[in-house]
């Protein structure tokens, strides 16, 4: 459903289409949120694109932005072509997501919080995201890697080097 | 409902179950602390500082009074030891994320939690630890919004959303970095909010406060006084907080019909004018075309002198009077005492002439009684669709507007016919955007339907109504195809519309201007009735007609007899026996002849049939259309008095002024839409020379002959109610006791009248007025090619005369605009906020162009409280000939890029 | 004594999960169909008899809640299930969701049946984003087979639909209101109680709230009978339990097991658990999600049920367990789990709003070595009154696992107060 090609940027046709596909209706509202800002290019919703959402659906466009500053997954700042979020809570913790936060620090020369300067990148971190049974774990998107090592994490990110050509 | 016994602190009390135990406590006189309960709504529970503890309960016996429901045998304390350290505890958490600096805080004295910090011996927070941080937002031209004093009560976003519809403020983030924000962080003053200031008032810190209290750390020594805002026709009712002698802000109250709301007007755009500089102070004279400072005496006496001329010469009738309908119901008796009774004509009108006219003559035709038929009230409290038509509301009458946004969110249905995208649009169910003058042929569409589906309650209308036959013949030509036709609407969406209101058990129709605005104002008034009648929804809860009322005290000025064939109480001049009863009561002798309607009296000064005009606080130059027509008419006058707060277009031309004294330095009454008789008292002395306007027109009335005096306001009051039946009953001092009476209220043990034609209607049987449609007077033509609509918008009030002196309201709104649709906009080149030139056939305005969809395309829009592009330069003055009320909203315009 | 059992899992592995055909070879849909069979009374008593309780966490009796919930006029009824998995811990509700959608949407059919409810409603965490498809995938194809839809079975008027609603990032959703606040919309901070849910639910309706677990319990239940499945766990707890293992063990996964097995069984048994990685010490285990408390080795022989986990001051929770070696430092973990808190609350009610983040200040200077005596009364305090006063379960139970922590182990907090980490692992300079 959720195709991770970004394009630059959506037409006011494209987030029309993806509002209606998902229902266009205020109890969907979260789902779209989440999937115009997983097709979105740096990963936010943006003033207009909500304000489109509030029309759509019926909502004020305040209380779209309430939405989109409560939930953790949705952002109403630009973030990153791909924001790659280390899980830290308990399970992942203690399975060492600190060494994961490390690699990937070295690897892509930024500190958590930070994006790199093409913004192709941005660490953040998130809560349990229900896969325990293979932490520490990252999530890019809506995809979840986990059992990681440094190998894996190289892989993991030219993967989304070569698919960001 | 079972009643259920509980102790609160070892006193017994039944109350009925599902009570709080809040509720219960306040019963009793027993006060617990809160921070985020707000009496109108659901309580939210989230500041815990209400905790009282029930023995033997769960949860270690600690609950919210504010949501826990009393049960049977309940034993709370609400200050025991756990009591008192859970709410320490709460106070210390709150200043552990609260900046104080209390010494500097404007809010010093009587914030909240300042308070209760001092009651629970809290003086700092035990737990000091990071504390969200966030900047000074100023930006508002009325408060200033402070997140870092902010314990997010959340009460300001809660009376903004459920309360006045509005959801301007966001409730950002999660965790202890919740704040409140506008939308996207902009700065307050580019958010959508109106500057209400009902969130302001509801603060319990300095987050939120109001600029005006800068500089007045103290607020114990200022006196409250409560009144009527003087204003649109809603009447809500606040104090004005007076400090030495100076208007420093206002307080909204529970009123009737603002139940603790005000809107930006009555908050902040009622008390600055009181006393600006700008008032007029003592009497002017024009000599050799200037005006110059004059005695009371000589003022007087030349009126006098000038009023007993033309007296003389030309006879009583050659004298005209327009009274004032933002001035109270008091002056309003008097003046149009002093026209009868005292100069001896009829010739007495006032401004309803130009907004409500056709619903007085309208109403009075079909049920007998031209007002509002029921309450806000009772329409406003479980409507299931609210029929609005031609109504702004939200602008016009903004507390109303409120209501209606609070019912639609309990569930109402709201069906709107304007041609405008009115601000309500998110509230709709469906707007019928119809083409300006087309109201009577969409009423008889929508009876056509309801005929034709045999929704007609004909029980109702065979026991109570006439003419329905003839009705039924007419409105079947009007068929669902054709009207739509007309009206240039959706015919699925007329009949949708039609079924609903048919169906629904409660419906009020609520109309304005754009019903009366028009050469066919009457006839679209007796439509609206017509469709009530049809469904038997008068003299019903939750029903009725509903004409919301434009000035503060247009209904009062009508009810007090400003009109030109009626005397108090719509008692008609033209039956003889109320002319003898008038007679005895004013020891006078009447004149029998009809008195002119304000629209006829600047004809008949071109034709030199009116000599002298005497004006109270109206400014028809700037208000009545066409102007360029009633300035020949005033300069043409041999003698204009008026008596004003300020220099407005039409006392340029005055020979006499006389300052008139506002609505805060006098009492009186105001009466609402809603036929409601409130009180207005004294807040400020009088500056200068002014004096009360009835002891002015007494004066008058002395000096032509007719020795008048009155001791006060309540005295006028009860000459009022000893000549008038339907106000029989209403005395200050009944207003003064806590009563809130509507008229008709009979005698001095009549609670007032709620809803009108309960059983019967006022003139016996409801009427059917069988209408045919007929076009506006002017329409659009290949020349002037665009329909342009005219209105009011929410900051300003009438010429703005008052409102213009509000200096936050100024900077908000100060210009005038045309509201032109988008498409048109393309066609014609012209880009948002250009200067653009609209010229009528009769002149043309310059004024600044509005781009978007609130119009349809082809029609434009303009508001009329602007000197700048004042829009009466281009407005037909035509009237409906039933009332004599202008078409203001329709006339044919062209636009060109200035 | 067996001690893992496939009621709730049956046929996982060996099915498409979203396949009617397969879902009715492992007795799909049966339970449905014998629920219509009988009155709403013996439905009703079916349930009760089962011993099934809720799996949400409250471990509140099933039967009784939906008794309530019948037992209350108003129409129309929701049915709501809670897939929020928003434990730290947790991931059995994601392998219903992900391998037995069917045995989720049976059991959302039997309420809805019983309640005469037109709409059932899933809420997802948006995390699941992944495999909601699959869930979508099963209520098409249920829809497909006649189990959803207008006149299920064929039976005149006996119309249900279910809906997807996704969640996106909030622990405080899986609590019932806010769960049901966020459905509608609103933003999902919790609502003040009463009303109860099961008066004033969804759009202010009455609703049932129920986890994934208890309605595939419940379509479980009423497929074999009551009695046979009560005997998969004990009198007052019956049936099985998914557990999710975490952390220092070494098999992560979900198990069902059955109720009544010991948690040293659970944790070291190499069926289950199989113990402690790299030949490191057990040091205690969090049971139950972050909103659960401390179990230490002498609480090991506890059995894994309702009444035993309750008398031994622990609980069944989510169903998480995640085992901690000794590596870690008790003082770092409650902090940690206390970040969890502070960074979930919704920031709506004033103790956990503010309480939560002066807790972590405080168990932050214990793990810098900034703390001084006195710091563990404070501590203590807080701790009481955020759980007290706080309006939600969130900050109830935010301190459950730093009570249990200074119950059991005072000590590990007071060397931290005089600068030693005993774990090593918090720098104390
Ligand atoms: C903060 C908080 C979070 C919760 N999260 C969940 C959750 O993720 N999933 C869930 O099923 N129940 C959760 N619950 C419990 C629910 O409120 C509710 O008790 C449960 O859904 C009822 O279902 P049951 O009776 O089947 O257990 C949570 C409760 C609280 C207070
Ligand atoms: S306890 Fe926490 S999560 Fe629950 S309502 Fe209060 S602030 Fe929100
Ligand atoms: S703790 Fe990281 S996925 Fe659950």
């Amino acid at each position: 459903m959720n195709d991770s090609i970004k394009k630059h940027g959506l037409t006011r046709e494209e987030k029309l289409k993806i509002i209606h596909s998902k229902g266009a209706d205020r109890e969907h509202v979260l789902a779209i949120l989440l999937e115009l800002q997983a097709q979105s290019e740096m990963n936010y919703i943006d003033e207009e694109t909500a304000g489109l959402v509030a029309k759509e659906i019926g909502i004020s466009l305040t209380h779209v932005f309430d939405i989109i500053t409560f939930y953790a997954m949705l952002e109403d700042t630009p973030q990153a072509r791909n924001l790659i979020e280390v899980c830290t809570s308990a399970p992942c913790y203690y399975t060492k997501s600190g060494t994961i936060i490390e690699i990937l620090e070295r690897i892509l020369g930024i500190k958590m919080g930070e994006s790199t300067p093409d913004k192709q990148f941005k660490l953040s971190f998130t809560e349990c995201v229900g896969a325990c049974d293979i932490g520490p774990v990252i999530k890019i998107g809506d995809e979840i890697h986990g059992d990681l090592d440094e190998e894996k994490i190289r892989q993991i990110i030219s993967n989304l080097k070569a698919e960001n050509q | 409902m079972k009643n259920v016994n509980i102790e609160i602190d070892g006193i017994k009390v039944t109350v009925p179950e599902e009570t709080t135990i809040l509720k219960a406590a306040e019963s009793i006189g027993i006060e617990i602390p809160t921070l985020c309960y707000l009496k109108d709504l659901t309580p939210d529970g989230s500041c815990r500082m209400c905790v009282v503890e029930v023995k033997g309960g769960r949860k270690k016996g600690l609950f919210t009074a504010c949501s826990e429901h009393c049960a049977e045998g309940m034993q709370v304390e609400t200050r025991s030891e756990a009591v008192i350290d859970s709410r320490r505890f709460i106070l210390d958490m709150l200043m552990s994320i609260h900046e104080k600096r209390c010494l500097t805080c404007r809010q010093n004295s009587h914030c909240q939690l300042q308070e209760l910090c001092m009651e629970y011996g809290v003086e700092d927070t035990t737990y000091p630890g990071d504390a969200p941080r966030f900047d000074v937002d100023t930006s508002n031209p009325f408060f200033d919004f402070d997140p870092n004093a902010c314990i997010m009560c959340r009460k300001c976003e809660r009376v903004c959303t459920s309360l006045q519809g509005r959801k301007v403020i966001s409730i950002n983030g999660r965790g202890i970095g919740t704040h409140m924000s506008m939308v996207y962080d902009i700065k307050w003053s580019e958010s959508n909010c109106e500057s209400c200031g009902n969130c302001v008032a509801n603060c319990p810190t300095g987050a939120l406060l109001d600029k005006k209290i800068k500089g007045i750390p103290r607020l114990w020594d200022v006196k409250k006084v409560g009144t009527t805002c003087p204003h649109c026709g809603v009447g809500c009712q606040y104090n004005l907080i007076v400090k030495d002698d100076e208007i420093i802000g206002t307080e909204a109250l529970e009123g009737p019909s603002n139940r603790g709301m005000l809107c930006v007007k009555g908050r902040y755009g009622s008390f600055e004018f009181v006393k600006h500089p700008d008032r007029i102070k003592y009497p002017l004279i024009k000599r050799n075309g200037e005006f110059q400072r004059a005695s009371w005496d000589e003022a007087l006496d030349l009126i006098a002198a000038k009023i007993l001329q033309h007296k003389k010469e030309s006879g009583p009738d050659a004298i005209a009077g327009f009274s004032c309908s933002r001035s109270t119901n008091e002056d309003n008796y008097v003046f149009q005492k002093m026209m009868r009774a005292a100069i001896g004509t009829n010739n007495v009108d006032n401004c309803a002439r130009l907004c409500h006219g056709p619903s007085v003559v309208g109403l009075a035709t079909t049920l007998g009684s031209g007002a509002m038929t029921n309450s806000i009230a009772d329409i406003m409290e479980a409507p299931e669709v609210i029929f609005l038509i031609g109504s702004n509301t939200t602008e016009a009458h903004p507390v109303i507007g409120i209501q209606i946004r609070q019912a639609v969110l309990r569930g109402a249905k709201l069906i709107v016919a304007d041609p405008r995208a009115i601000d309500l649009m998110d509230y709709t169910y469906m707007h019928m955007q119809i083409r300006p003058g087309t109201n009577v042929a969409f009423a008889n569409g929508i009876m056509n339907v309801i005929i034709s589906n045999g929704l007609e309650d004909q029980d109702y209308i065979a026991g109570r109504t006439e003419g329905y036959e003839e009705l039924k013949d007419l409105v079947k030509e009007y068929t669902p195809e054709k009207v739509a036709q007309i009206c240039g609407i959706d015919k699925e969406m007329l009949i949708e519309a039609a079924l609903m209101y048919a169906k629904a058990d409660r419906a009020p129709i609520i109309y304005c201007l754009g019903v009366t605005e028009h050469s066919t104002g009457t006839e679209g008034v007796m439509s609206m009735s017509n469709m009530a009648l049809l469904v038997g929804k008068l003299g019903k809860y939750g029903c009725g007609v509903n004409p919301l009322r434009g000035q503060n005290n247009v209904q009062g000025a009508c009810d007090m007899g400003c009109l030109p064939g009626d005397f108090p109480g719509y008692q008609k001049t033209s039956n003889p026996d109320n002319v003898s009863k008038f007679e005895k009561a004013w020891g006078c002798t009447l004149s029998t002849t009809q008195g002119l309607r304000s629209t006829e009296v600047f004809p008949a000064i071109l034709e030199d049939r009116i000599k002298a005009l005497y004006i109270f606080g109206e400014d028809p130059a700037a208000t009545d259309p066409d102007s360029n027509h009633i300035r020949k008419a005033l300069e043409k006058l041999d003698f204009l008095v008026v008596q004003e707060l300020f220099m407005t277009e039409t006392a340029k031309y005055a020979d006499v002024i006389l300052p008139g004294a506002s609505y805060a330095q006098k009492e009186g009454t105001f009466t609402n839409t809603e036929r409601r008789v409130q009180r207005v008292r004294k807040a400020v002395e009088l500056e200068g020379e002014m004096r009360l306007d009835s002891d002015v027109f007494c004066d008058v009335m002395t000096r032509i002959g007719y020795p008048a005096h009155f001791d006060s306001a309540a005295d006028i009051m009860r000459e009022v109610a000893s000549v008038t039946p339907s106000f029989a009953g209403v005395s200050h001092e009944r207003l003064d006791g806590g009563e809130s009476l509507q008229w008709p209220c009979t005698s001095s043990t009549d609670k007032g009248t709620c809803i009108l034609h309960m059983d019967e209607f006022t003139r016996g049987r409801g009427l059917f007025k069988a209408i045919e449609f007929k076009e506006p007077d002017e329409l659009p033509d290949a020349e002037y090619p665009l329909t342009m609509i005219t209105g009011r918008m929410l900051y300003h009030y009438n010429n703005a005369s008052m409102t213009g002196r509000t200096e936050g309201i100024v900077q908000i709104s100060n210009e005038s605009y045309v509201e032109i649709n988008a498409q048109d906009a393309e066609k014609m080149n012209i880009r948002d906020g250009e200067k653009v030139k609209i010229c009528s056939r009769r002149g043309e305005v310059i004024t600044s162009a509005r781009i978007g969809n609130v119009v349809s395309p082809n029609e434009v829009f303009m508001t009329f409280h602007f000197a700048d592009g004042n829009v009466n330069e281009i407005t037909n003055s035509v009237t409906d000939e039933l009332s004599g009320i202008p078409e203001y909203k329709v006339c044919a315009v062209k636009i060109e890029k200035a | 004594m067996l001690k893992t059992a496939a009621l709730l899992l049956s046929g996982v592995g060996e099915t498409n999960p979203a396949s009617v055909e397969d879902y009715i070879k492992y007795g799909g849909f049966k339970g449905i169909r014998r629920a219509v069979a009988m009155t709403d009374r013996e439905i009703l008593d079916e349930i009760k008899e089962s011993a099934l309780l809720g799996k949400g966490g409250a471990s509140y009796p099933t039967g009784r809640k939906w008794e309530q919930l019948y037992n209350i006029e108003g129409d129309p009824k929701y049915v709501v299930c809670n897939a929020d998995e928003g434990e730290p811990g947790t991931y059995k509700d994601r392998e219903l969701i992900k391998h037995a959608p069917l045995r989720i949407i049976e059991g959302m059919l039997i309420a809805g049946y019983l309640f005469k409810a037109k709409r059932g409603i899933i809420y997802i965490r948006g995390e699941y984003r992944n495999i909601t498809d699959i869930f979508a995938q099963a209520l098409e194809n249920a829809q497909k087979a006649g189990y959803l839809g207008k006149n299920i079975m064929g039976m005149e008027g006996f119309d249900y639909t279910i809906t997807i609603v996704n969640g996106a990032g909030s622990y405080v959703c899986g609590e019932n209101s806010a769960l049901l606040n966020s459905i509608e919309s609103l933003v999902s901070r919790p609502r003040i109680k009463p009303p109860h849910l099961a008066e004033v639910g969804l759009y202010s309706k009455p609703t049932l709230v129920n986890n994934v677990e208890s309605y595939a319990g419940v379509a479980v239940l009423m497929n074999i009978g009551a009695q046979e499945f009560k005997s998969y766990g004990t009198s007052t707890d019956g049936g099985t339990k998914l557990i999710s293992l975490s952390t220092h063990i070494k098999n992560r996964k979900t198990y069902e097991i059955r109720i009544g097995t010991s948690l040293r069984d659970i944790v070291f048994d190499e069926e289950l658990g199989g113990g402690i990685p790299d030949g490191k010490e057990f040091k205690f285990l969090h049971i139950g999600g972050q909103a659960g408390p401390l179990c230490f080795p002498e609480q090991l022989d506890t059995r894994y049920c309702y009444e035993e986990l309750k008398d031994a001051g622990l609980t069944v929770g989510s169903g998480a367990i995640a085992v901690m070696d000794e590596t870690v430092c008790l003082v770092d973990y409650v902090k940690h789990v206390m970040s969890f808190f502070a960074y979930e609350s919704c920031g709506k009610c004033t103790p956990c709003r503010i309480g939560t983040t002066r807790i972590l200040e405080l168990l932050t200077k214990f793990t810098t070595g900034k703390a001084v005596p006195g710091d563990l009364d404070r501590l203590e305090d807080l701790s009481i009154h955020v759980a007290r006063l706080s309006l939600c379960g969130l900050g109830q139970a935010a301190s459950t696992a730093m009570d249990s922590a200074l119950k059991y182990r005072r000590d590990e907090f007071i060397a931290h107060t005089r600068g030693v980490c005993p774990a090593g692992t918090c720098k104390m300079d």
